[in-house]
């Protein structure tokens, strides 16, 4: 049997209705990322639309530049919620956000020694399509809360975190540790539902 | 047989041609009158012996008249102000209420009484001129309005001196006699203005007035069942209060801006907090939560004895209408209705300066190319022209000081953040500007690589020649 019939088989077995893998468990579409490499192995093609996720990076990596085609996304849609940013260690510098095409007006920023009650309320509220927070700790309590939140609110959170929280368990949807080299973005996918852990690397902008 | 028979009962039954009474109606004494206004309008003068100047400053007129407003809001919605010494009742629909006329009028000299001018005619501005002139009448009819008016003084007039110096050489004393007087000569010696007040006088113009919302403020006092420092209790002490309160906002169609709760202790002096909200509000749910939010964060003197809240002004609102589609859902707006209430809550706990939006502004030091506004303005600001060079997602408000390290010659050898060595990627750009308002700057833009492959802006000062970080590429 040649090698192509093989697999023609193997589709076929692969088709029945009582077998069922992993990636069918993923929500059947995300949004999508901006980035081709992420969107071919992100499970329904993009960023998750709702949920929890979680970018380990040691800051000054790209972790918002990877998210700024989604933010343009949303701060450009007609009936735009707003996308906020939760008690960032710098300003988002408004100039750099409209070269990325985003709606500056639409950005939210939240100063607060709480930033994980602001999240709760940003996710639980509906009211921000995307909220970026920089949290000190986070327990698996409050990981577990703010996954309930973006349920019922349905949106979407980014939790901004040191590397060195790798090691600790995660109520995220997505978890991607996050390093640059010179001339790419190396995403390194600790988890996500249907997914097995992988790389991908992008090309810097 | 009986098909015959049956019909005769089937016809319709002939009406007897016997007299019918006829019932007369009698009209009542002030129907009968020829042709009544539609209108009625009271004026209400602050009476000449309190409108001395001695007795009653000017700057006192709008409290006094506010007095008069909410007193003349029981007779009437349609309340109204004249050149801030009179006010006006529109009372036609309200005559039924008070037992005609004679009732209404007996009610009306109650409220105001005599030092306040009180006079009755079918046109506001009739009204007022009668009421300043102390004829304390009451005229229902048009018709018999002119001969009422003819012998008052043109000075009740208000118009300016020199006006009614002009009119006085004219042999013209009396509204009468202004009355009489030609039209088209009337409106080029005095202008169209003078002729359309006097048409509005008499009622050949009509005369629409605003009606002024009275300004009225919900306010009450909460004992709580015992003295707690507890927050729940406190709530819930609150909360018939607060159904109250949207009871109270509910009917007249208002919403609020924002509450005051005053806390009463035993030992220690009051305290008072604000609780403001973005859009005006009105369910009691909503003002739970902030109230909530608010205690939660807010250092208690002491066991909380008794409460005060009140509520601010109440506001013409819209109501959001909820939409078809949950948020988020097959892209259902939500911004509309769940962002004022998030934000609502930010500002409850944090403080307004806690929670801003951005805005661009057109400058060339980086740090000013930006400001904090309220956070989702409705004004869009046209956006400067982006720059071409790359700039970094996240700026230090305040540049950070780099440690550096230099050579014999002056030269950098090595420039270090956070224990970490920078390296020059690329660079320079030059921003220099803002001499002219003393906070000039002359710097020396480079994008710098730290070993674990994180790209910062940082720059050099021109005087100084120090290196500073000031931003992120995220």
């Amino acid at each position: 049997m040649s090698a192509m019939a093989h697999d023609a088989q193997f589709e076929a077995l692969l088709q029945h209705p009582s077998l069922w893998r992993g990636r069918g468990l993923a929500p059947p579409s995300g949004y999508p990322s901006g980035h081709a490499a992420l969107d071919a192995v992100l499970p329904g093609g993009g960023w998750p639309r709702r949920g929890l996720v979680e970018i380990l990076t040691g800051g000054g990596c790209g972790e918002l530049m990877l998210w700024a085609p989604l933010v343009r996304q949303f701060t450009q849609m007609p009936a735009a919620r707003c996308c906020a940013f939760i008690a960032p260690p710098y300003e988002p510098f408004a100039p750099a956000w409209q070269a990325q095409g985003a709606r500056v007006d639409r950005l939210l920023v939240v100063r607060t020694p709480e930033p994980l009650w602001a999240l709760e309320q940003g996710l639980q509220s509906g009211a921000c399509a995307l909220s970026f927070a920089w949290p000190h700790a986070v327990g698996m309590t409050a990981l577990r809360r703010l996954a309930l939140a973006t349920e019922r609110g349905s949106s979407l959170g980014v939790l901004i975190r040191p590397l060195r929280a790798a090691v600790e368990h995660s109520a995220a949807v997505l978890r991607i540790a996050l390093t640059r080299t010179a001339t790419q973005l190396r995403l390194q996918i600790l988890k996500g539902r249907g997914l097995a852990p992988c790389i991908v690397e992008l090309p810097l902008p | 047989m009986n098909h015959q028979q049956s019909l005769p009962d089937l016809e319709l039954p002939v009406p007897p041609r016997r007299p019918v009474p006829v019932r007369v109606r009698e009209l009542p004494a002030a129907e009968a009158e020829p042709a009544a206004a539609r209108e009625l309008w009271a004026a209400v003068q602050l009476g000449t012996v309190v409108a001395e100047p001695d007795d009653l400053p000017e700057e006192a007129y709008p409290a006094a008249l506010a007095v008069l407003v909410k007193r003349a809001s029981g007779f009437t919605p349609r309340v109204a102000v004249e050149s801030n010494d009179a006010v006006l009742l529109e009372l036609a629909g309200s005559q039924g209420l008070f037992g005609g006329l004679p009732g209404l009028l007996a009610a009306l000299r109650a409220a105001f009484p005599r030092p306040l001018q009180l006079a009755l005619a079918p046109t506001p501005l009739a009204a007022v001129l009668l009421a300043r002139a102390g004829r304390n009448c009451c005229i229902t009819t048009p018709a018999r309005l002119a001969g009422k008016l003819a012998s008052l003084s043109l000075r009740h007039l208000h118009w300016p001196e020199e006006e009614q110096a002009r009119l006085r050489s004219m042999g013209v004393n009396t509204l009468g006699e202004l009355l009489r007087l030609p039209r088209a000569g009337l409106a080029r010696r005095l202008g169209p203005e003078r002729l359309r007040q006097l048409d509005q006088i008499t009622g050949t113009r009509s005369d629409p007035r605003q009606a002024i919302a009275p300004d009225e403020r919900f306010s009450e006092r909460i004992e709580p069942d015992y003295e707690t420092l507890q927050r729940e209790p406190l709530l819930a002490a609150l909360q018939p209060t607060l159904v109250r309160l949207e009871e109270f906002l509910r009917a007249r169609q208002r919403g609020v801006m924002g509450l005051r709760l005053r806390l009463h202790f035993r030992r220690a002096l009051p305290q008072f907090t604000l609780v403001r909200c973005v859009v005006p509000e009105y369910r009691a749910a909503r003002f739970t939560a902030l109230l909530a939010a608010r205690l939660e964060s807010l250092p208690l003197s002491g066991p909380v004895q008794r409460m005060e809240l009140t509520a601010g002004r109440p506001r013409r609102f819209i109501a959001a209408s909820s939409g078809l589609w949950s948020p988020g859902e097959h892209g259902g707006d939500a911004v509309a209705q769940a962002a004022p209430e998030f934000l609502q809550t930010l500002t409850a706990r944090l403080g307004t300066h806690a929670v801003y939006g951005l805005a661009q502004v057109d400058e060339h030091r980086p740090e000013r190319q930006y400001r904090g506004v309220a956070p989702l303005a409705a004004e869009r600001v046209p956006a400067p022209a982006a720059a071409d060079n790359l700039r970094p997602l996240g700026l230090m408000p305040v540049p950070q000081p780099l440690d550096s390290l230099l050579d014999a010659a002056g030269q950098i050898r090595q420039l270090r953040h956070a224990g970490r060595e920078l390296q020059l990627v690329s660079g320079p750009e030059r921003i220099e500007s803002g001499w002219w308002d003393g906070e000039d700057i002359r710097r020396d833009y480079y994008i710098a690589r730290t070993t674990d492959g994180a790209r910062w802006w940082v720059f050099r000062e021109g005087a100084s020649r120090r290196w500073f970080l000031h931003g992120c590429f995220a």
